[in-house]
């Protein structure tokens, strides 16, 4: 018999689900092979430990029990170091959060004011103002205008018709 | 007055801080030509109202003055236009349109 055939049987040898044929196989291999007799004998002690085990009965309301102890713990907010922690990191990410909305916000209003004119009025601009005012003048008076002593008297026609 | 720096007329008018800038800018690169121009033209205008206040002048010395002096404010009426135009360049069809509205008003 090989060690991975054996090693297929072991588990149900000790349970008596191993025909004649197969019990006999492992058992001969048993006396051929350290290593599978080492095997089979801490195999067989683990069997002999859960055999032993005595298993404990929850009283009858354990489950409810339980899970009130877990709702409570969740709305002190626990109180563990690891709590702590969950909560300080989270506590900083909004902070950090509200600090970029706020930051955004204010870089936003400054991109969307900036765009509005804000006129400052100077001396200079009053001097540029009286050039102007004489462009405009000194274009439409007429050149000769002392020339105009030669023309109609206004006044003079007035007095006639007065 | 320089309509373009009042706060009303700018407001109503919503200019943008970069179209105040360019009508100021476009005012500024002629006004050292208009100052010049302006000045030229007083002389010549001194000269000839002095000429023609003389009797003794003759008609060709007023002629050449005058025609001297149409020059030169010809010369600054096309400045004038020119600029005129350049800061039209600035505003928007609307903005046009909107300035004449309120140059009506303000004339009554």
């Amino acid at each position: 018999m090989k060690c991975e055939n054996f090693k297929e049987l072991i588990l149900e040898y000790p349970d008596g689900e191993l025909s004649q044929g197969e019990r006999l196989q492992v058992e001969t291999h048993l006396g051929e092979c350290e290593g599978c007799d080492l095997l089979f004998r801490q195999v067989n002690g683990v069997w002999n430990l859960l055999d032993r085990w005595d298993g404990i009965e929850p009283e009858g309301d354990f489950v409810a029990k339980f899970w009130d102890r877990v709702s409570e713990g969740e709305i002190r907010g626990g109180g563990g170091i690891l709590d702590f922690f969950r909560n300080w990191r989270q506590r900083w990410a909004i902070a950090v959060a509200v600090a970029v909305i706020l930051i955004v916000g204010v870089i936003s209003i400054n991109v969307f004011e900036s765009d509005k004119a804000d006129v400052v009025f100077t001396e200079i601009d009053r001097a540029d103002e009286e050039l102007l005012i004489r462009l405009e003048k000194v274009t439409s008076r007429e050149t000769a205008r002392s020339l105009e002593v030669y023309g109609p008297w206004y006044e003079i026609e007035e007095s006639k018709g007065g | 007055m320089k309509w373009w720096k009042e706060p009303k007329i700018v407001g109503e008018l919503e200019l943008t801080r970069e179209q105040v800038n360019q009508i100021e800018g476009v005012f500024s690169s002629y006004k050292g030509q208009i100052s010049e121009l302006e000045s030229n033209l007083k002389k010549k205008g001194r000269k000839l109202r002095g000429r023609i206040k003389d009797p003794n002048s003759t008609r060709l010395e007023i002629q050449t003055l005058t025609d001297d002096t149409e020059k030169t404010k010809g010369e600054l009426r096309d400045i004038k236009v020119d600029m005129y135009l350049r800061i039209r360049d600035v505003l928007t069809p609307r903005q046009r349109i909107k300035l004449q509205e309120i140059k009506e008003r303000y004339g009554e």
